[in-house]
């Protein structure tokens, strides 16, 4: 599996609710150890927020650390919430779903 | 903790905000082309594992088919009229042609770019850009020349 064929693809829950696109991807350096890089990275989250011009071009809330003021540009595409790997039921070619939450 | 490449254990990344389109340095610090694509590689067993990050993907179509759709096709298509597959003597596949594939074991460090523990010229972004050096470059008239 490629991170691209992750990225942009829409996530709804069991329950067929729409929780938005992949914005991105958070990976932890706590897998086996690796060659020279020392312990793999793992994936354990999808950051899903609202689809649009924002995410396309990668002005996501999760990508923008600051200034205060690009900060604010970036809330106008919505917020990003993180989704634990372990919700990912299934991820076919056109949707990825997720447990519901609680 | 820090590993011998100097990445602390434990640090979380986004891959596409930290991994996607970086420049990637090879040993001797010359520019060996820019991760294009993560290889994702998921558990045998998917209901208790994670996916783990196995290898960056660089040059020869990555591009193209992160690109997807008709400009990714388009990609695809130049990208084999520049650079066909590479082939032995006999004019079958050659399976020690470099694919693209830098395994994630060969980085030694993620900051604003990558670094990588092999030599440029043993990666398949080397054979890209040698091969627009001979399509595109060096038809320009004066490109041979000294100090071009």
């Amino acid at each position: 599996m490629k991170l691209s064929e992750l990225l942009g693809k829409p996530v709804v829950d069991d329950q067929g609710r729409d929780l938005g696109v992949v914005h991105d991807v958070a990976a932890t350096q706590d897998g086996p150890i690796t060659g020279a890089f020392g312990a793999a990275l793992q994936v354990d989250a999808l950051v899903v927020g609202a689809s649009g011009l924002w995410a396309r071009i990668g002005f996501s809330q999760a990508h923008i650390a600051g200034p205060g003021i690009l900060r604010g540009v970036a809330r106008l595409g919505g917020r990003t919430d993180e989704i634990a790997w372990d919700r990912v039921v299934r991820i076919d070619g056109d949707r990825i779903t997720v447990r519901a939450a609680g | 903790m820090t590993d011998p490449g100097g990445a602390p254990a434990g640090r979380r990344l986004l891959l596409g905000r930290q991994l996607l389109d970086h420049q990637i340095v090879d040993q001797d610090g010359r520019l060996a082309g820019k991760v294009d694509d993560v290889e994702l590689t998921l558990p045998e067993d998917r209901d208790h594992g994670r996916p783990v990050v196995t290898a960056l993907l660089s040059g020869r179509g990555a591009l193209a088919s992160r690109l997807g759709g008709p400009l990714g096709r388009l990609a695809s298509v130049l990208s084999r009229r520049i650079l066909p597959d590479p082939c032995d003597a006999d004019g079958d596949a050659d399976p020690d042609a470099p694919d693209g594939r830098i395994w994630f074991g060969d980085v030694t460090d993620l900051g604003n770019h990558v670094t990588v523990a092999v030599d440029a010229a043993d990666l398949a972004t080397d054979a890209v850009e040698q091969a627009v050096r001979r399509t595109f470059v060096d038809r320009i008239p004066g490109a041979k020349e000294p100090g071009a």
